[in-house]
């Protein structure tokens, strides 16, 4: 059977499945289990068949929640996509102790000079050339009154600061994918992880201004940075925690260690969930960073830190598969894709400026760290992916600037679209090139 | 909160270590063995997580993880399915066949009867709501567990003996019917017809159910008959299990039923089943221990009926099994052959058991649920911890353990 006709059966069933009957006869509680199984095979198949033409499948997997997600064809609907959001959140979770596996230390030590000069090129390059790139595009943001110049500047270094955030999960998909190993794409990966983690900080300090900007009256909201502080502190404290216990379990038990890797990610998920609904109750802060931060230091801590290293990530590896499947295509069917119709231009050239800037400091950071000419010219390639850290932020202008906060989102949220879609192609394409990838696009792994 | 995450890292941890070190050090007697082999910890420790104790696993977080507990219940009826491959069910004479099906209907009456009775009487349910329920219970009771009859095997190294060998064939089988019955009792709860005929609701239900068992199976059996690799592997069978589950519970089917009916239709295509069973083997492990751990969380006792009607549960079972296993010997002509009391040695209840009135607690409501959840756990923890003693006993009788 080849796989397009087998998208065409699980499409249909899915048809069947949800139309055949009425409601009396159906049971709503099954839906997000229908869902589940459902986007699985649709959206790996939709990544399979769209890898023949050389396309990333974690593309593949979100352009297939996109288009069976509700802003497009309703197979999915809003209320599914909330409703797995704990499998979501899970997966995530997942990723991201992937993702710090992937950190070796003896591997990064050689590459801490390069990705230290991309970190601090792309934060004096990109924040700067972005905030003046919007204050230049002013009619392009309608939603802001003429004159209102310090409302502008606000605008302006919020979307700086955004533009430095990143997509760990999607960089440590790709690189799964292509099996890609060696100094560039650690570098990557260290890149990756370490600007999310500033990007936060730098985040609150531009919105803690912003709002001295918009209203002067209020002063800088230093309890605000402090909560930030505090809670990316927490979060790598209790991840070297979690770190620590798996590496006990790897040593003390091994049996059964991707039913512990699952409830440990179960227990960050939750532990996120409840950390965050108290920080946004309180400080009406919700940065979806915690379980991404707890995840990557716990997996960077048993990797680097103990001896179980090896065994913990293969056992990641080998089942790694449908949660990438799962979790892309979910963030695909959340993507308000609607947010493009109105917003297509600016969150276009703004898409462009951002992609720009960071390969101009990529290539200056690579460069001055002496790194090979290939590396310098394919680097920028790797860093336009943005995904949950970026709607986290995106959540925040909402709640911080009630005025105009909820339209600058919807230009942000445009913007993650077109990253998401296109970043993981410009990554991938990034690692074959340098030739790190052991699996070139196309081919299925075997 | 850091406390409850450190508790149940804690939980986990001691579980764990627990169950590796009763394999590999220390020699605990049959019973309390049969605690770890069974997984029957997993259910205390999901009683701990959930909403009576710890509330971890709270009802809102158990609906959120639905699909992983849907997931699990596919996963052991398509495991079962795929074990019954035709080829080498006929290898055996005819007569075990007739055997099995007489002792495991015979057991399952023997059960129903009564708490169709009792459960009309007790509960003020819908009379298809009370059939539901007791059919459950039946469906039940007819499972035997292969897991101690295994670890009676292997200690005493049983492999030749007739008697053992024909209780391994009646365990691997026996909840065909029970999962048959359970297939057919969600149909039965259906008034609303398939095709539009007002006659027999019900067996259009079963009939969709078998269709829907056996187009999925066919999808899986496409999607993995071309090469692939471990991995896309992993994403088909998850996939395609998580899929008929979603459409079975969507349907108010049974997605232990026609996930096995999957099973059973892998099982004897040519084609991948091979490597479809040696993934799940490797896979069954960690499945169940979600299942187990989700079942132990959901676990509510429901009503104070709970308990005598559990009472009632495991000797009314045991003396189906009894009386069921005399009458087969007798009537499927292999009495002469074998030691009065056959049904001593089938005891034992084991994860089907579980699996099937897991299956049935999302779609049943009120009290009633949660007693038939209670009777079917006690009784298999219980059934579990006797069964081995009772099935060597059984075995001392017919002469095959001697020491």
């Amino acid at each position: 059977m080849s796989r397009a006709v087998a998208l065409v059966l699980v499409l249909l069933f899915m048809l069947l499945a949800r139309f055949a009957f009425d409601e009396a006869v159906t049971f709503d509680d099954a839906l997000p289990t229908l869902t589940f199984g459902f986007l699985m095979l649709a959206a790996y198949l939709v990544g399979d068949v769209l890898a023949q033409f050389k396309i990333p499948k974690i593309t593949g997997y979100i352009v297939a929640g996109v288009l069976l997600g509700p802003e497009v064809s309703g197979f999915v609907t809003a209320e599914t996509v909330s409703e797995l959001k704990l499998i979501d959140e899970l997966a995530l979770s997942f990723i991201a102790l992937a993702a710090g596996g992937e950190l070796r230390l003896s591997e990064l030590r050689p590459r801490a000079r390069s990705v230290m000069l991309t970190l601090l090129f792309t934060a004096v390059l990109v924040l700067p050339g972005v905030a003046a790139f919007v204050a230049v595009a002013r009619p392009l943001l309608p939603f802001l009154k003429a004159g209102a110049t310090s409302e502008l500047f606000a605008v302006a270094g919020i979307m700086g600061a955004f533009a430095l955030a990143r997509s760990p999960s999607s960089a440590i998909a790709i690189i799964n994918e292509c099996r890609a190993r060696g100094p560039f794409t650690e570098t990557v990966l260290g890149v990756t992880v370490v600007m999310d983690l500033l990007v936060i900080m730098l985040f609150a300090i531009v919105v803690s201004f912003s709002l001295v900007l918009v209203n002067p009256a209020a002063t800088a909201d230093y309890a605000f940075l402090l909560v930030v502080a505090a809670e990316l502190v927490a979060s790598i404290v209790v991840g070297i925690a979690v770190g620590g216990i798996i590496s006990f379990y790897i040593r003390a038990v091994k049996a059964d260690l991707l039913v512990f890797i699952l409830g440990i990610a179960f227990m960050i998920a939750f532990f996120s969930h409840q950390l965050g609904a108290l920080l946004e109750t309180f400080y009406g802060l919700s940065l979806h960073l915690e379980p991404m931060l707890i995840s990557v230091t716990a997996g960077f801590w048993v990797q680097n830190f103990s001896q179980g290293g090896s065994t913990f990530m293969d056992r990641i590896g080998r089942s790694s598969l449908p949660i990438y499947v799962i979790f892309f295509s979910l963030t695909g069917a959340a993507l308000e894709v609607g947010a493009l119709r109105h917003t297509w231009l600016i969150a276009s050239l703004l898409v462009v400026v951002r992609f720009t800037l960071i390969w101009l400091a990529s290539y200056a950071g690579a460069a001055l760290a002496g790194d090979p000419p290939a590396f310098r010219r394919l680097a920028g390639l790797s860093y336009v992916t943005q995904a949950g850290v970026s709607l986290g932020l995106a959540g925040i202008v909402v709640r911080r600037f009630p005025e105009w906060g909820g339209a600058l989102a919807t230009v942000m949220v445009a913007v993650i679209t077109l990253n998401q879609l296109i970043g993981p192609i410009l990554l991938e394409y990034a690692l074959t090139a340098v030739g790190e990838a052991r699996i070139r696009p196309g081919r299925r792994s075997s | 909160m850091l406390k409850l995450t450190i508790g149940v890292a804690i939980l986990l941890i001691i579980a764990l270590v627990g169950h590796r070190q009763t394999f590999t050090r220390l020699r605990l007697p049959t019973g309390a063995r049969l605690i770890f082999l069974t997984g029957t910890e997993f259910i205390l420790i999901g009683v701990a997580l959930g909403d009576e104790l710890i509330g971890l696993l709270d009802e809102p977080t158990i609906r959120g993880l639905t699909p992983l507990f849907s997931l699990g219940l596919g996963a052991v009826g398509l495991i079962f399915g795929i074990g019954l491959d035709l080829r080498n069910i006929l290898r055996f004479p005819a007569r075990y066949s007739r055997l099995t099906l007489i002792q495991s209907v015979f057991t399952m009456a023997v059960v129903f009867v009564p708490f169709w009775f009792a459960l009309s009487q007790l509960f003020a349910e819908s009379d298809s709501g009370v059939l539901l329920a007791a059919l459950v219970l039946a469906a039940c009771a007819g499972c035997t567990a292969q897991t101690s009859l295994a670890m009676i095997d292997r200690e005493f190294e049983l492999r030749e003996a007739p008697v053992m060998g024909l209780l391994r064939y009646v365990s691997s089988l026996d909840a065909v019917v029970g999962l048959f019955t359970l297939g057919l009792a969600f149909c039965l709860v259906h008034q609303e017809p398939v095709l539009g005929l007002a006659a027999l609701p019900g067996l259009q239900w079963f009939f969709l159910s078998l269709s829907i068992g056996t187009a999925m199976g066919f999808l899986l059996h496409g999607l993995t008959r071309l090469r692939c690799s471990e991995e896309e592997l992993l994403v088909f069978v998850i996939g395609t299990v998580l899929l008929s589950s979603g459409i079975a519970l969507y349907f108010k089917l049974s997605p232990l039923f026609i996930n096995a009916i999957m099973g059973m239709l892998i099982a004897n295509l040519p084609g991948s089943k091979d490597r479809i069973f040696g993934l799940l083997v490797r896979l069954e492990r960690p499945f169940y221990i979600v299942f187990l751990i989700l079942a132990g969380a959901i676990w509510r006792p429901g009503s104070a009926w709970a308990l005598p009607l559990a009472a009632l549960y495991l000797l009314l079972r045991f003396a189906g099994k009894l009386a069921g296993g005399f009458v087969a010997a007798r009537s499927s002509g292999a009495g002469e052959k074998l030691p009065d009391g056959l049904g001593l040695g089938l005891i034992a209840q084991g994860g089907m058991a579980v699996a099937m009135v897991m299956n049935y607690y999302p779609l049943g409501s009120g009290p009633m649920t949660d007693v038939v959840v209670t009777i079917v756990l006690v009784g298999v923890i219980l059934n579990e911890l006797a069964g081995p003693s009772l099935a060597m006993l059984l075995l001392r009788r017919a002469g095959e353990i001697t020491r």
